[in-house]
């Protein structure tokens, strides 16, 4: 059992955390394929304080098969969503690449279409719930306000993704439309162009490269978060996005590896047995050991990256300093899950919040 | 297998995966370089099997990748499920129809031509249709619509993507069309008439009802028509892998597990599915392994614990044989095993070239212990293995005799290894026949003069072979990168580092067609790129770029010689500026004078990165420079011939002070932080010297084996400036010398000093940098020359700072 269900799993009722017409301006990202909230999950929405997820409902990806972009992991949707919500859609920036014109019309039409399928899904569980004695579970879903549009994309495909933004402006003339901004997009406008929505989603993180051995935490810090905020305005209201999440960089013979998701700094360091700490969150092993359907041996190096408290803090101080942020800007954590949750303990995400409103 | 080696036992571990595309890193991934996987650059050599191993393939301890697995490699269960078919329809029905039917047609044509009831007339060449259009065969015709309706709700999520066109909730538009399928299934199997409908029906029951997570059905419906596990029945061993899903979600995880070793032993097509299910923690297995019902279902489950664990499994195998010593998976076994000691033992060896991510920890010390450790563990198997062999007789005593030799020769025992392969006799099995001329190459290599005409001829007669096997067995390439790699470091050892780069270079084309296969074709270059010169920029020294131009240019290339040039490589003038850089660093300007004189200044201007990176004035310190010119024509002969004149001018006894100043500029723009670096290096990266101490001479770029002459040099020279700071010194020093130039000498060689110091010393996340203090130089430069024009050019703040700090 988490601690987080040692913590709240005594709770039986059915939380709702604000909605409607309260600002939502404390949110959380929520990235699961299956979007099935627990009890806990919600007692996290209702003690940080956060009143808002941005849920992720498909992504899109080109299919070399079909030579047209396709639709992947479309969102299982097993619970109503308990607060408000923004639809987001991830579409690689391969889509924009290959696909023409008349293909990208037909992409938006096929977004919008699933976007509501999802939705409708969403209306049917709310239905339930309603029917439950939950009265606001039909009125969360039907009045979502913004849709979220998430794409990494470069100078070489920003006329069409910016084309794909406006058929969405056609598809959605009642919705805001809100689209991911990368740290070098935000920085060298210039070079990447504004994207035709209402406000953008700052991503402040996954400022550096983890496979390389020189870096230190690819994730970020309030160091390096200041190098690319070198202007304060943005032609749109921002919305902010904080990493909550922490990984594990290894190193096998020096050379990069992969990923461990969930890494820990502090249960590395409890973990003597098999870690020997040899520098700032860096450490080797001192035991052969399989993770997986790998087996690492003595020597090899795990990079732990993840963000102190302290460190989200001077971020977010950093960002109300230098960047023009509106009273109903949001602040987003990525992501919503136990683990990360764990990590920072939920008073300490209240705290974040705080301070970004202060 | 030691239990504790489990990570899943530590509170730290957890698993890897892909990340969330929204923790999408390409903007990063794109920029830097591209990262092989432990499969690419592992070394592999031992191929061999014995009996059909192809459906153990994905177990391999280098796999092939997902996206290209065949379930059933060899169609041996499309053909038994065929052959059941043709048991009900009769001899009239070939076996090639019922397959191209079953396998090969969609539900979606069977059902356009069911509907306008054309099944006749657009199959009328295939002999199973007609046998099924016959109304005796109409219960048979219907199950096979049915199947291919049940069939036509899986392909929905083929390769992860959806479809536009079915509702978003496609799992839920699938269990509709399930829910409808699993009614008329129920339906049909209660008044199904015979055993092969009413098995057939059972599984597709078994299936649907597991799928729509009715596991009691799914249970029941086993339970009632599979009562005895019969393995050698197509349909009960499907239906099997459904039922032991069942029992799994139903948290009867033991029972499950038994079952999963049953699927798994008795079809090709369910091998990896039930094998990804199979539980391996210890309650789960120990409790399965007492559902078995005798010695070789309890070695099947040993073999599923031990298939695809990555850390040594020796104990496990002799578990196995203890149960079953004829076991048909061990030799598989033991070849993984094998493999694995291949890449902890070589790998690393040939290869890693990595420095650790802390200065702290020293890679080389992990090296060494996991080298004793793995050279331990290759006793105790080799023990094993020669007690096997000792019991077994024929093609099994011949495999194993072949494990023997290549576990010697893993351990330098190429005396004990040549006696095991002369022992092996004559062989029918091409697999063994093949991997014995692998030894046979690889120990010859390692036992007799690889530089001897009769080495070469064998070898290349060997890799000729090799390579034509690749063309149909990728695996091969594998073979010839590690074969190649291995004979390129026996030439190294014999300090012909031309043969040596070019089979190096040439064994990475091997290493990177493994890899095509998977990932695609890679582009290939005719132009100057680095990699072409990577080998020798860090190996070779003036006489043997002498000797690789030589062997290029040769035109009677004996067979050898024609085998490792044979590759995509640099022009001759590329690899003339790599002979002049390196006689530049060795600071031999005569022999870089002669070499670079023999090409043309053109070559500077359309080359590889030249005309971009050696653009400015070598002798006006870039670190001095306020405005910038990248208009400056530079000649790499011109320039070496205008350091040999000063050089000249500078061992006079006095009146060198011009002549000294301009050599120190020069040289300060050789290095990493002047203009001219790339006289130096063939790539500039403010990361490449990352944490480099000055008393570390290897560079990120260097390999560790980089004789220790030629790291210092590149060191003192191109990271710590000491050859610029030798003549400005000498410029100071010069009694003849002006103030300006005095003052000019003093504030160099405060650069010289102050930019290494930042370099080492300063790290991107710290709050504030360590205090720098001026040394001697400055202080007099700000004591002695407040009057010259150096001093008011040049004066600034950030200089103030380091003379009032003590």
């Amino acid at each position: 059992m988490t601690r987080l269900q040692t913590l709240f799993g005594g709770l039986s009722l059915v939380l709702l955390v604000s909605c409607g017409n309260e600002a939502t301006r404390h949110s959380f990202c929520y990235w699961q394929r299956n979007f099935n909230m627990t009890k806990a999950e919600q007692s996290v929405l209702q003690t940080t304080g956060a009143n808002h997820l941005y849920i992720r409902y498909f992504d899109v990806d080109w299919s070399e098969a079909h030579q047209e972009p396709k639709p992947v992991a479309t969102l299982i949707a097993s619970t109503a969503p308990p607060c408000n919500f923004t639809p987001s859609v991830f579409i690689t920036n391969k889509v924009f690449e290959r696909a023409t014109p008349v293909a990208i019309d037909s992409l938006a039409a096929r977004v919008a279409r699933r976007v509501e399928m999802v939705n409708r899904r969403f209306l049917e569980l709310a239905v339930c719930d309603s029917v439950a004695g939950n009265k606001q579970a039909t009125a969360i879903v039907r009045n979502w306000t913004e849709i979220l549009f998430d794409c990494d994309w470069t100078a070489a495909t920003r006329d069409r993704y910016f084309y794909f933004l406006r058929k969405m402006e056609q598809l959605f003339p009642k919705k805001e439309r809100s689209a991911t901004l990368r740290l070098w997009q935000f920085k060298h406008r210039d070079v990447s162009g504004v994207p035709p929505v209402s406000r953008c989603l700052l991503m402040c993180y996954n400022l550096s490269d983890p496979k390389k051995a020189m870096t230190e935490n690819s994730i970020g810090s309030a160091r390096e978060l200041e190098s690319y905020l070198t202007r304060s305005d943005y032609p749109h209201h921002l919305d902010i996005a904080l990493p909550v999440f922490g990984w594990g960089v290894v190193f096998l013979h020096g050379r990069w590896l992969g990923l461990l998701p969930d890494a820990d700094l502090s249960r590395f360091r409890k973990d003597k047995l098999h870690c020997k700490e040899i520098g700032t969150n860096l450490f080797v092993l001192v035991k052969d050991t399989v993770i997986g359907t790998h087996y690492l041996r003595y020597g090899d190096e795990i990079r732990i990256e993840q963000i102190s408290a302290t460190e989200l803090q001077k971020m977010i101080e950093l960002i109300k300093k230098q960047v023009s942020l509106r009273h109903s800007s949001r602040l987003t954590l990525f992501s919503l899950d136990t683990q990360n949750v764990n990590r920072y303990g939920m008073e300490e995400i209240g705290r974040f919040y705080t301070l970004f409103d202060r | 297998m030691s239990t504790d080696m489990e990570w899943k036992k530590s509170a730290v571990f957890t698993r890897f995966s892909i990340v969330s595309f929204f923790l999408s890193i390409s903007l990063y991934a794109m920029a830097c370089v591209e990262m092989e996987t432990p499969d690419t650059y592992r070394m592999m050599l031992f191929q061999a099997r014995t009996g059909n191993s192809s459906a153990l393939q994905i177990f391999n301890y280098t796999p092939a990748m997902y996206a290209g697995y065949r379930p059933d490699p060899d169609g041996a269960d499309r053909v038994r499920n065929a052959k059941e078919w043709q048991a009900v329809t009769g001899s009239d029905a070939v076996l090639e129809d019922i397959l191209a039917i079953q396998y090969e047609t969609t539900p979606d044509s069977i059902f356009a031509a069911y509907k306008k009831g054309k099944l006749n007339s657009v199959f009328e060449d295939n002999s199973f249709m007609q046998a099924l259009a016959k109304s005796p065969a109409k219960a048979l015709l219907e199950y096979l619509l049915f199947s291919k309706q049940v069939e036509a709700t899986e392909t929905a999520l083929l390769n992860g993507f959806e479809s536009w066109n079915r509702d978003a909730d496609e799992v839920a538009v699938e269990q509709k069309a399930k829910q409808a399928l699993f009614l008329v299934a129920k339906k049909r199997l209660s008044s199904a008439k015979g055993i092969f409908m009413r098995k057939r029906y059972a599984y597709q029951l078994c299936r649907l009802a597991y799928q729509l997570k009715n596991y009691a059905v799914a249970i029941k419906t086993y339970e009632s028509y599979f009562k005895k596990f019969d393995g050698d029945d197509l349909m009960t061993v499907w239906s099997a892998l459904f039922y032991a899903q069942s029992l799994d979600a139903t948290k009867k995880g033991a029972k499950a597990n038994y079952f999963y070793s049953l699927v798994f032993d008795h079809c090709d097509s369910k091998k990896l599915r039930s094998h990804q299910l199979f539980h391996t923690d210890d309650k789960t297995f120990f409790a399965g392994l007492k559902l078995t019902k005798n010695v070789h279902e309890k070695a099947v489950m040993w073999v599923m614990h031990c298939i695809n664990y990555p850390a040594p499994a020796l104990n496990d195998l002799k578990t196995i044989v203890g149960l079953e010593s004829k076991s048909t998976y061990l030799p598989f076994l033991i070849a993984r095993e094998i493999n694995k000691l291949e890449d902890w033992i070589c790998t690393p060896g040939f290869t890693s070239n990595m420095p650790s991510l802390s200065p702290q920890w020293d890679l080389s010390v992990a090296r060494t212990h996991n080298l004793a450790v793995d050279k331990t563990y290759l006793q105790k198997f080799k023990a094993f293995l020669q007690k096997e062999r000792a019991q077994e007789r024929g093609e099994m005593e011949q495999y194993l005799t072949l494990c023997l030799a290549h576990t010697c020769f893993l351990d330098d025992q190429s005396k004990e290894g040549l006696a095991y392969l002369n022992d092996m006799g004559l062989t029918e099995n091409s697999s063994i026949e093949m991997q014995k001329n692998i030894e046979k190459a690889w120990v010859s290599a390692k036992v007799s003069d690889v530089t001897s005409d009769n080495f070469k001829d064998q070898f290349v007669v060997y890799c000729r072979k090799l390579q034509r096997l690749a063309k149909s067995d990728n695996a091969m390439n594998k073979t010839l990168y590690t074969l190649l790699r291995c004979v390129a470091r026996e030439y190294e050892t014999k300090g012909d580092f031309a043969t040596a780069g070019l089979l190096a270079m040439k064994s990475d084309q091997f290493k990177q067609r493994y890899d095509t296969a998977f990932y695609g074709n890679r582009p290939v270059t005719l132009k100057d790129t680095y990699d072409k010169i990577a080998y020798f920029d860090l190996n070779a020294g003036v006489g043997d770029i002498d000797h690789l131009i030589q062997l290029i240019m040769k035109r009677d290339k004996s067979e050898f010689e024609d085998f490792i040039c044979d590759q995509h490589l640099g022009s001759l003038n590329f690899y003339r500026d790599l002979q002049g850089t390196i006689a530049f660093r060795n600071n031999d300007l005569k022999t870089a004078a002669r070499i670079f004189k023999s090409i043309s200044p053109d070559f500077w201007r359309s080359h590889y990165g030249y005309a971009q990176c050696l653009n400015e004035d070598p002798f006006q310190p870039k670190v001095l420079t306020k405005k910038r010119n990248f208009k400056y024509h530079f000649d790499k002969s011109r320039f070496v011939r205008q350091l040999i004149d000063l050089q000249d001018k500078a061992k006079r006894k006095s009146g060198v002070a011009e002549a000294c100043l301009m050599l120190g500029n020069a040289y300060f723009n050789c290095s990493y932080w002047g203009n001219s670096w790339m006289m130096v290096k063939y790539g500039w990266s403010g990361g490449e010297g990352y944490r480099m101490h000055t008393s570390d001479a290897l560079g990120y770029s260097l390999p560790l084996q980089l004789p220790t002459v030629k790291a210092v040099l590149i060191s003192n020279n191109y990271y710590n400036c000491k050859l610029a700071a030798h003549y400005y010194r000498q410029a100071l020093d010069d009694p003849k010398a002006s103030n300006e130039q005095r003052a000019f000498a003093c504030l160099m060689l405060h650069e010289c000093h102050y930019s290494p110091w930042l370099f080492d010393t300063a790290d991107w996340n710290m709050e504030k940098l360590p205090a720098y203090s001026a040394q001697p130089e400055l202080r007099e430069f700000y004591a002695k020359y407040t009057d010259t024009k150096t001093y008011h050019d040049y004066r600034c703040p950030l200089l103030d700072a380091f003379i009032t700090r003590k």
